[in-house]
């Protein structure tokens, strides 16, 4: 009997407590009060200072900005279907690749609306579709230039909710649209003003910046709506903020950054190079800025700068590794490493190898492939690090596997 | 020789004892199977994966896919017949045989309290739990007062072993000296209530670690004695509910919580059984032939099948003995030895399937084959990792591939070690046949974690 109620009594207590003390610092200066590690009380590390930091410097101002520029983007796009004149094509060319760049900094939260759309799909699926598949009828035959044929299908009625169709849309889609169509910018005027198919080319053109501006306000209002749910997720668990952060952070690094960047164009995975898909391929020059642009906001992400000024440090992945204060074991040399040092080593090496690649990744890949593969083994070099050591010390689980342990 | 023959034919304890115990075993399994399927992992771990990795020597246990959901069915009514003590034996057979079965399916979802779950309803096969306060009983009209004593005391010696063997596993160098994986896995939960402010600090680390492994060992000879019985229970309930405030374990900590009260004086179990009677409403004074003391028909037979069987769970966990190199590694002999929350280990597998003739290669998406919580198990576990080579081996040959060679690269960081390889990378484990012989392929470590 005596048992029984002081396992009631334990159970209640325990009941009782189930919300966290939820102490928020805010990171004004980070470096102190993080770097010190060892957990002094009077200055606690907080989940909800790093969620705080990622959601309001980081990734709502990123969703804003790129909004912003999509509604520049359409101006362009609008203003060049009007008048179709060299001059507007540059702007609109312009206007896409400031699309292109800030886009990056969006492309690795797969967050609610985001997940639920497949926005990052739907925005910047490449190389484009030119495959038609006629064996399988599961898949649609078109391709982006079956579809500017008008021959299977109207455009209006085009239905870009399709999943195979999103390899017929986006950002990619822009590309080819308004660079991939000649070898200058007069015989891609050509395609919308005296080609008999310039009423289609820009009827596509519209649609599919219409739908990137649709996707975007739906992702971004949604995510604007729970911006502050988010940040008091702060449990340690798949259903904390921060697991999913972090997971959907890694995530990008292997398959939107590493993989679609490098891996796929230079063949790392079959050892056949797939040229067509360099990243932005009508507009190839391009292709290094874009890769430095998303290399930057993973850092960002890392390290916790603002989006608006990269100077501005706040609470992230590092200064949680600083406040740990957990050292990596290693064996060979028998000592204690520090886990920043490890990290920065390996963005090292990654800097070391991308200024050796030329700004245009379809000619690095034909003239001296080696170096993209240089590369890949910097990029996955530091995955296995992040994947293995830092979440191993900031006790992540790869992926939401929600059986028991023991 | 007097004394042990006495001990195994005329040491007698109350039947109320075993009938407790039984009521409670049904319960609790009743509901961790239930949870289970509400958790929608029947689902998840049965159904919806495209391959499953087995054990070794069990591979023609297959899911059943929807029909999964049967077994869970059945295993639950066994469930309900044990409580009420109908046709016990043949109930806890079912239970036994389903419950085993779903776990053999895939050892994606290992772990050791579902071991002990399998083990325990095997021995609970054995011991005459319906003896009185059961179905049974009330329709062959006997009800015993007196079971051997002995037949208690397996099951007490079984919940010894696991603890025991626990602690054992305990002592060694990453445990103790390392405060690993603990400080790990404790660093972080920062935000839990009252302890979360030292949860950073590394004294707690030590502190958690040696008191665990102190508990581990002490708490069965604790139980066991009578006079420190009380407090070693109290200490079991604080232990298990804080784990489980701590860690993602599911049921394990009230299973052992409750299989702890066999601990106690069968005055105990007797008040129990008045309890539920008095809350229930049972008529127990229905009329039945009251005996005083139960005879096994075969006692022999009985006696040697839990002889071996607690023999076996005797020297089991000293398998790896057998094998060179390190243990929290290779992983050879981890398996069903009570090695409990010992290791934190994660891993990253790249697959190249090769043609051997041309040289032609390309890499797998993992993704495509497994779920991520296969991919997860799969990537630090040498048995899982070979066995996926096969897999992904036949599943290529099947597809036309021709002189198909599988390769793995391999990285695994262990206990907040710096990652390194882990399987050979030149070793074409296709070619590599699963056995109980040490496995050459995986990458030695230049380092010894001492003890158990």
């Amino acid at each position: 009997m005596k048992i029984s109620s002081l396992i009631l009594t334990f159970s209640l207590v325990l009941a009782c407590m189930s919300c966290d003390d939820k102490k928020i610092t805010i990171a004004t200066n980070p470096g102190q009060g993080a770097q010190t590690g060892t957990s002094s009380l009077k200055t606690p590390f907080s989940r909800m200072g790093l969620l705080k930091n990622w959601v309001n410097n980081i990734i709502t101002p990123a969703y804003l900005d790129f909004k912003k520029q999509l509604t520049v983007l359409k101006k362009a796009e609008n203003n060049f279907v009007n008048t179709s004149s060299e001059e507007n094509l540059v702007l609109l060319q312009k206007a896409l690749l400031e699309t292109q760049k800030k886009w990056q900094h969006i492309a690795m939260f797969e967050f609610g609306k985001a997940e639920e759309l497949k926005y990052r799909t739907y925005m910047n699926s490449y190389p484009l579709d030119f495959k038609t598949s006629k064996d399988n009828s599961e898949e649609d035959d078109d391709t982006i230039k079956t579809n500017l044929d008008e021959k299977n299908l109207k455009i209006d009625e085009i239905n870009f909710k399709i999943e195979d169709r999103a390899d017929e849309q986006g950002l990619p889609a822009v590309d080819y649209l308004i660079n991939g169509q000649g070898t200058s910018n007069k015989e891609i005027i050509d395609f919308y003003t005296t080609n008999s198919r310039s009423a289609n080319y820009k009827k596509y053109l519209t649609k599919v910046v219409d739908r990137m501006v649709n996707l975007t306000n739906e992702v971004v209002t949604d995510w604007q709506k729970n911006a502050d749910s988010i940040i008091l997720k702060t449990e340690a668990s798949d259903t904390g903020s921060f697991e999913k952060l972090i997971n959907d952070y890694l995530n990008y690094f292997e398959q939107g950054f590493r993989e679609a960047k490098i891996a796929t164009p230079s063949g790392k995975r079959d050892g056949v190079k797939f040229i067509r898909a360099v990243e932005s391929f009508y507009s190839s020059k391009n292709s290094k800025i874009l890769f430095l642009e998303s290399y930057k906001a993973l850092k960002n992400f890392y390290e916790g700068n603002a989006y608006s000024d990269n100077s501005k440090r706040g609470h992230s992945i590092k200064s949680y590794l600083e406040f740990l204060n957990q050292t990596v074991w290693d064996e060979d040399s028998r000592r204690q490493l520090n886990i920043i040092e490890l990290v920065d080593e390996k963005y090292k090496a990654i800097d070391k190898s991308v200024t050796l690649l030329n700004e245009d990744f379809t000619e690095q890949i034909k003239t001296d492939n080696s170096k993209m593969k240089d590369t890949f083994n910097a990029l996955q070099s530091y995955v296995i690090l992040t994947k293995l050591n830092i979440f191993q010390l900031l006790n992540v689980t790869v992926d939401f596997v929600d059986g028991d342990g023991d | 020789m007097k004394r042990i023959k006495k001990y195994f034919y005329s040491t007698y304890t109350e039947a109320a004892s075993l009938a407790a115990f039984r009521v409670i075993f049904g319960v609790l399994m009743l509901w961790s199977l239930i949870r289970f399927v509400s958790m929608g992992w029947v689902e998840q771990f049965y159904i919806a994966p495209k391959w499953h990795f087995t054990y070794y020597g069990f591979s023609w246990v297959q899911s059943l896919g929807v029909y999964t959901y049967g077994l869970f069915a059945i295993a639950m009514l066994a469930c309900v017949a044990i409580i009420i003590g109908f046709k016990y034996r043949l109930s806890m057979l079912v239970f036994f045989l389903t419950f085993t079965y779903i776990e053999l399916i895939d050892k994606t979802t290992y772990l050791n309290h579902y071991y002990f779950i399998s083990i325990l309803s095997f021995l609970l096969c054995f011991l005459p739990l319906n003896a009185t306060f059961s179905w049974d009983s009330y329709t062959q009209n006997k009800s015993y007062k007196y079971i051997p004593v002995w037949t208690v005391d397996t099951i007490k010696i079984l919940l010894s072993i696991v603890y025991f063997y626990a602690g054992l596993a305990k002592l060694n160098s990453d445990w103790l000296l390392r405060a690993q994986p603990l400080k790990i896995w404790l660093s972080t939960k920062t935000h839990v209530p009252l302890v979360g402010s030292f949860m950073n600090e590394n004294w707690f680390h030590y502190a958690m670690s040696w008191s665990g492994a102190l508990y581990d060992l002490c708490i069965p000879f604790l139980l066991w004695n009578k006079k420190t019985r009380r407090l070693a229970f109290v200490a079991v309930v604080v232990f298990h509910l804080f784990t489980r405030l701590l860690f993602n374990i599911g049921m394990f900590p009230y299973i052992m919580i409750c299989a702890c009260f066999i601990f106690f004086e069968s005055s105990f179990h007797v008040q129990f059984l008045k309890t539920i009677s008095r809350i229930g409403k049972f008529n127990t004074n229905y009329k039945v032939d009251f005996k005083e003391y139960y005879h096994f028909k075969r006692l022999e037979i009985n006696l040697f099948i839990i002889s071996l069987f607690l023999f076996i769970q005797l020297f089991l966990p000293f398998r790896y003995l057998c094998y060179p190199g390190e243990l929290f590694w290779t992983e050879q002999g981890f398996r069903f030895s009570w090695r409990v929350m010992l290791i934190e280990k994660v891993g990253i597998v790249t697959y190249t399937v090769k043609d051997k003739a041309t040289g032609a290669f390309f890499e797998v998406d993992n993704r495509d084959f497994l779920t991520s919580f296969q991919i997860k198990q799969m990537s630090f576990q040498p048995d899982f990792i070979l066995e996926y080579a096969h897999m992904l081996g036949d599943h290529f040959k099947s597809q036309g591939h021709k002189n198909v060679q599988i390769f793995a690269e391999c990285y695994v960081a262990l206990n907040g070690r710096l990652s390194r390889e882990f399987i050979n990378s030149n070793v074409d484990l296709y070619q590599e046949k699963e056995n109980f012989n040490n496995k050459t392929w995986i990458t030695p470590i230049n380092y010894e974690i001492k003890g158990f």
